[in-house]
């Protein structure tokens, strides 16, 4: 069975959906997030941006002029959203997402526990890289995005998303040491 | 030659990503039940309603038309216009007539009338 389309999705979730809604929600919720948290650099005030940012459009569904481009468009409402958080004064209301929950990854303690320091440190690690190259190096490196897809949706040439790309790579491996994993997989794009 | 960082540890978590969406999911109910409100627009609702009165009107229609073909109405003999009108009965032949009553006419009639 093919999956829906985005276009599909939003016209079905236009009539308010509930389905259709969701599957576009778990369709583009990591992307959402990794744009998120490229321009805040916090991983609880990015989940509350794109929180914010899916409900946004689903209140300006009938201002998305295509449809079959909707994560492009959701993106730019998260990184508005994002940084409108970024703005503000953070009154934070952690809410049940505070709770025991996090890091009930299902893995065992030990590995969550390691999971969580590296994270920590690669959070640390981004909080040192401007924001247009947080956003490049999570978009290429942790959502698989390709130069031009990057460039056509930040609207920077691709020569400079290779040099954000190049530049936020040096940072984290220089802050990072030899905790972070390097894939050497030969992909090009 | 591509050299990723392994940002993988960055990703949310299974519990954390099924929390976010039910967060998102409870707080969309709102504008998703405005939404299907109005997605029921007056012709859908008249056109729900097409065949149910289509059909309350065919039962209504053969009904008539049974009492009528059983019990043919039944007429009174001299039962005329001025009866049906409930004005005395000579006005009836002025009316079928069509020409004015005089003074004379009129003062018969509503002798008639008192008796």
């Amino acid at each position: 069975m093919t999956p829906e389309t985005d276009a599909r999705l939003v016209a079905l979730a236009r009539e308010g959906e509930r389905a259709a809604f969701e599957k576009l929600v778990r369709r583009h919720l990591d992307t959402a997030y990794a744009v998120a948290l490229a321009e805040l650099a916090d991983p609880k005030d990015a989940e509350d941006a794109v929180q914010d940012a899916f409900i946004t459009a689903l209140e300006r569904l009938d201002d998305c002029r295509d449809p079959s481009a909707f994560g492009a468009w959701l993106r730019q409402i998260v990184r508005n959203r994002a940084r409108t958080v970024r703005r503000r004064e953070k009154l934070r209301q952690t809410e049940q997402l505070e709770t025991a929950v996090v890091g009930a990854s299902g893995a065992s303690p030990a590995r969550d526990f390691e999971r969580s320091q590296l994270r920590t440190r690669l959070e640390q690690a981004l909080g040192t890289l401007t924001t247009t190259q947080r956003t490049v190096v999570l978009m290429h490196d942790l959502e698989g995005y390709r130069h031009r897809e990057i460039a056509a949706e930040l609207g920077i040439p691709e020569g400079t998303v290779r040099s954000h790309l190049f530049f936020a790579r040096r940072t984290l491996r220089d802050r990072l040491g030899d905790v972070i994993e390097e894939q050497t997989d030969g992909r090009t794009d | 030659m591509d050299e990723r960082i392994d940002l993988t540890a960055l990703e949310l978590d299974e519990g954390r990503r099924e929390l976010l969406v039910a967060a998102i999911m409870a707080n969309a109910g709102a504008e998703l039940d405005r939404r299907q409100s109005l997605d029921v627009s007056p012709m859908l609702v008249l056109s729900r309603w097409v065949r149910p009165a289509l059909a309350a009107a065919a039962v209504v229609a053969v009904v008539c038309v049974s009492v009528l073909a059983v019990e043919p109405a039944e007429q009174q003999p001299g039962y005329g216009l001025a009866d049906e009108l409930a004005v005395p009965q000579p006005a009836d032949a002025w009316l079928m007539g069509e020409r004015e009553p005089t003074v004379g006419d009129v003062l018969v009639a509503m002798e008639r009338g008192r008796r």
